[in-house]
């Protein structure tokens, strides 16, 4: 039944060209003696309309590989190895120039941080407006208008005279819905999305979410979601990537993977879920911590926490394999989900 | 100086890439972004040839005797072009030998532009933290006095002290420290209220640390990386600056050598020799390269925020 | 004495100017905490959840005086803490403690592990070596290896660096911690670590907790009583079995329905329709006044009209 496939070709099964392709991505960070991979060799594909989750563990390589996708990652990483196609054209390919064009306007992006992406010496008007003028010509009053409208449709209440307040001026959660009418405003054709909703309360992030599904439903907006919140990713995500360690470790739509997980990884994601309706008296962790970056074994990465390790997963590296359609994952010895 | 016009530049390094180069790594380590930068090791590297060289400078025109080297009039040996035999660098139309005239020029102008820096620095910090530090109408008043300053012409400043002390070194230094700090004071006023906001300035707060103890703790360490960037621009800015003003005959007079000074000079004699005014002038373009790549190199290890891709 | 809440709230309000004229006078307001009142008894964890921009952050602030209210008092343990001096602030300050929302910010990337841990402990009365030993305690409390002494912020991973800040607030040895949304930053496995040592250690030293949240499902896990804010105020309040099963204002009901449907589990709580929640508060006489739920004595609810009803129902 199993079958090696290039891990490349497991897209959403469309077929037609996908908006974004990232092929075999190595971003790697120099080191003293020797690179490391953040990202190893990652392979996704987001369709025109679709919604892509990429979750997992802290430090496992999604900012990271949101960042290369924009080349916007720190001067001590690099991109080392493979391709990102972004309406066919490789985007590593391109020189600074083409690539700030294309940044912002037609691929932008919702940084993790809120706080260190906003400049705290400058109104959040200012700043909406400054994107607006950059990327197209409108008079100033236009632009003003434009971006109390964006941060209206946010939810942020009398948006216009808010205009003048200070990001620190903002909540947390505030905050995060600028950064999101930064993004928005130009009308992107891809949206990078890096934890957008980890501040907000449910009613808000619906709200988001269902703007979201709205720029998608009417301008065809591909998303690109990295969340922790398995919750969000269930709502709205096509597909999903589970990455580990800097590997995708387990993709596929995401109604089979969360009803029928494979990867003992992701199981014990959503294994340590809290529930609604139930007090549990311990939530479930997973044992131990994510390898080193410079200290990765050569088998398989997760195999000092895994229920399931078998002798062959600390000697081989396990590939990405399409299990069934369209769903692939990296383990030997993968087993039905028990809660 | 759009190197501090942060509002173009990527809105987030990775919070791995803050922390990438805090303190705590090894120094290897810490340099790792600097080095992989060549135009920084470029500009380390010049910078530091230029110190020795106004070291050098310096002490020709201080240590008794040794200006001889600058300052001797050989009247038969007028205008040589650089590699004649005994002048590596040439002479000018009073027969002066260029090399040392180059490394004394070199140390007036790096020295008035850390003089400047330093003065400049010192008011710019105090004033930015104060308006930063305590909000409000005082930071109103402080903020409109820096933007009224920050908008003065060097130049008109300059004619002013001018005429008011006399033409000459510590005219510029004060004409220029009288507009460069407004500078300081902008970027350090943002910086405190940005680190202000900060979390684990308010949580120091919640632990009942004082105020003094935040400052001296918190704020000072974390705005020195900035600060250190912000000086070696300056310092070019300044250089620069003294450059001009000393061209147009308002800078360092006769006989202190100033490389502006030489430029002007060496203008009238540029169909004979014109090595003696395109030597200053390379001086000058090289001490502001080294300054503003090494800066560039510094801002990558302190602070990546700025940092662009 | 100790049947005398920990904290009691008394009609806390604060409004900041986000508007200001050229000599700093402010010509608008945000009101951020509007007329709110509380209690906590010790050793429970009351939970703040509410709309974002609400005004739960700045009542955590208030509370523990790291901004002052434009009016009202606040009681903690006996003290009047609006009124206390310098002395009996330090006193206060040492009593009463904040895990922040974000552990990459709210750590000095220039500080080593052990100078944030030992920040908030007096300088006097310990010798160094004592001071070094409770350090190493306090890690080994939280559960941190050792050698994390040594080590500078971003050498951890986001849960370290959460228990890092967990260790300082401990340092102090406190009897009531705010947790401003002190998951919400980390993934779901590390955020079940954080939320399991929170209940170890509050049943080991008896700590009393504010928690602030925006996730539901934590709260659910973490909560004996649960306060819910709206534009400042709270609409909602009482024993969190009560409130999750049996949610009256329409703003808590809208929130316990737009949980992601794969967070909640078993079966959703079920909703009044808007008669049955006006009858459920009896007879409102203020509007906006909190008032008993029948039937259940500590769970109070603001009381909402038509308007509200629309306002918040109509959304979903
Ligand atoms: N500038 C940098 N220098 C060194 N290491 C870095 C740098 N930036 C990121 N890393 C490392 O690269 C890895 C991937 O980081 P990345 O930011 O992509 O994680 P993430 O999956 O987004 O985590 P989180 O969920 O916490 O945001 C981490 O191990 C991180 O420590
Ligand atoms: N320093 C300030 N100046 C002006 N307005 C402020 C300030 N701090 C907070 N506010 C305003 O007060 C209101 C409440 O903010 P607060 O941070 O308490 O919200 P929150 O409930 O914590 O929201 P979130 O869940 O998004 O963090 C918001 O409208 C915010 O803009
Ligand atoms: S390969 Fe082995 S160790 Fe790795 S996840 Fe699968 S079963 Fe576990
Ligand atoms: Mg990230
Ligand atoms: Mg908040």
């Amino acid at each position: 039944m199993t079958a090696m496939v290039p891990t490349a070709d497991i897209d959403s099964g469309s077929g037609t060209a996908p908006l974004l392709q990232v092929r075999d991505l190595v971003t790697s960070i120099k080191g003293r003696k020797s690179d490391v991979a953040a990202v190893d060799h990652v392979s996704f594909s987001v369709s025109r309309g679709e919604i892509f989750g990429v979750v997992g563990e802290s430090g496992c390589g999604k900012s990271m590989t949101a960042l290369s996708i924009l080349r916007l990652i720190p001067v001590n990483a690099a991109i080392t190895g493979g391709a990102i196609l972004f309406d066919g054209v490789d985007l590593t390919t391109l020189n600074e120039r083409a690539m700030r064009s294309i940044r912002g306007n037609r691929i932008s992006m919702v940084f993790q941080e809120p706080m260190t992406a906003l400049d705290p010496s400058f109104t959040v008007g200012t700043q909406i407006t400054e994107v607006i003028h950059a990327h197209s010509n409108v008079s100033k009053a236009e632009a003003r208008e434009r971006a109390a409208q964006m941060l209206d449709r946010l939810g942020i209440t009398n948006a216009a005279s808010r205009l003048d307040s200070y990001p620190h001026q903002f909540s947390g959660g505030m905050r995060q819905r600028v950064m999101m009418a930064l993004a928005l405003v130009m009308n992107p054709q891809l949206l990078i999305a890096d934890e957008p909703t980890t501040a907000l309360d449910v009613t808000i992030q619906a709200q988001i979410l269902d703007l979201i599904a709205e720029l998608r439903r009417d301008m065809g907006l591909s998303v690109l979601l990295i969340t922790h919140n398995l919750g969000v990713v269930h709502e709205i995500a096509d597909r999903v990537a589970v990455m580990y360690a800097g590997e995708v470790v387990e993709i596929g739509p995401v109604q089979q993977i969360f009803a029928n997980p494979q990867h003992p990884y992701t199981q014990g994601l959503l294994r340590s879920m809290p529930y609604l309706t139930d007090r549990q008296d311990r939530l479930y962790v997973i044992p131990g911590r994510v390898p080193e970056l410079r200290a990765m074994p050569s088998g398989c990465r997760f195999a000092a926490r895994c229920r399931n390790r078998i002798p062959i997963c600390t000697q081989r590296h396990p590939q990405l394999v399409e299990n069934e359609p369209r769903h692939a994952l990296r383990c030997f010895n993968p087993t039905p989900y028990v809660d | 100086m759009t190197a501090f016009d942060s509002s173009s530049l990527p809105p987030e390094a990775p919070i791995e890439a803050v922390v990438a180069v805090a303190p705590g790594l090894t120094w290897g380590e810490r340099l790792a972004p600097f080095l992989a930068n060549k135009l920084a090791v470029l500009g380390a590297f010049l910078t530091f040839f230029f110190l020795v060289v106004a070291c050098i400078g310096a002490a020709i025109m201080f240590v008794p005797g040794w200006s001889d080297l600058y300052i001797d009039q050989r009247l038969r040996e007028t205008l040589l072009r650089p590699l004649s035999p005994g002048f590596p660098l040439g002479t000018d139309q009073f027969g002066r030998d260029m090399m040392w005239r180059i490394a004394a020029g070199t140390a007036v102008s790096l020295f008035t532009g850390l003089a400047v820096t330093i003065i400049s620095m010192f008011f710019g910090m105090i004033l930015g933290a104060l308006a930063g530090y305590a909000g409000g109408i005082v930071d109103r008043v402080i903020s409109a006095f820096i933007d009224l300053v920050w908008g003065f012409p060097v130049i008109l400043v300059a004619v002013i002290f001018v005429g008011a002390l006399k033409p000459g070194l510590t005219a510029v230094i004060l004409a220029i420290s009288v507009v460069n700090w407004a500078g300081f004071a902008r970027i350090v006023r943002a910086q405190v209220i940005s680190l202000k906001e900060r979390a684990f300035i308010e949580a120091a707060r919640a632990l009942g640390v004082p105020s003094w103890k935040i400052i001296v703790r918190h704020l000072v360490p974390n705005m020195l990386g900035t600060s250190l960037v912000m000086a070696s621009y300056y310092i070019a800015v300044t250089v620069i600056a003294e450059a001009g003003l000393a061209f147009i005959g308002l800078g360092a007079q006769p006989p202190t050598p100033s490389l502006g000074q030489m430029i002007s000079e060496g203008r009238n004699f540029l169909y004979v020799n014109p090595w003696v005014a395109i030597l200053p002038g390379m001086t000058i373009a090289l001490i502001v390269l080294g300054l503003n790549t090494l800066g560039d190199g510094l801002r990558d290890i302190f602070d990546p925020h700025l940092r662009r891709s | 004495m100790s049947t005398e809440p920990l904290l009691t709230v008394n009609n806390l309000v604060k409004r900041f100017p986000v508007a200001t004229d050229f000599f700093g006078r402010s010509t608008a307001f945000v009101s951020a905490v509007d007329d709110v009142s509380l209690q906590v008894q010790r050793g429970e964890t009351l939970a703040l959840v509410g709309e974002s921009g609400s005004g739960k952050s700045t009542l955590a602030r208030l509370v523990l005086r790291l901004i002052e209210p434009t009016s009202g008092s606040v009681r903690f343990d006996g003290q009047d803490v609006l009124g206390s001096n310098k002395g009996q602030m330090q006193e206060f300050r040492r009593k009463a403690q904040i895990i922040f929302q974000d552990p990459f910010e709210s750590l000095d990337p220039r500080m080593k592990g052990e100078v944030i841990v030992a920040e908030g402990m007096p300088d006097s009365g310990r010798s160094k070596s004592e001071r070094k030993a409770r350090v190493a305690e306090l890690l080994d409390l939280v559960q941190l290896p050792a050698d994390a002494a040594r080590r500078f912020p971003h050498e951890f991973s986001g849960g370290q660096r959460q228990r890092l800040s967990i260790a300082r607030a401990l340092a102090v040895d406190p009897i009531f911690v705010v947790a401003d949304e002190p998951v919400s930053a980390l993934d779901v496995s590390m955020q079940s670590q954080i939320l399991n040592l929170m209940r170890d250690l509050q049943d080991r030293l008896g700590l009393t907790y504010l928690f602030i949240s925006h996730d539901m499902s934590v709260i659910r896990h973490m909560a004996d009583r649960v306060a819910v804010m709206y534009l400042g105020q709270i609409v909602e309040i009482g024993p969190a079995v009560e409130v999750f099963s049996n949610p009256v204002h329409p703003y808590t009901q809208t929130l316990l329905s737009a949980v992601p449907s794969l967070i909640v589990g078993g079966t959703p709580p079920t909703l009044l329709d808007y008669e049955a929640a006006r009858a459920a508060i009896g007879a409102c006489t203020g509007s906006g006044s909190l008032q008993a739920v029948s039937g259940q004595p500590d769970h109070m609810v603001a009381c909402f009209g038509e308007d509200a009803w629309v306002r918040h129902r109509g959304r979903m």
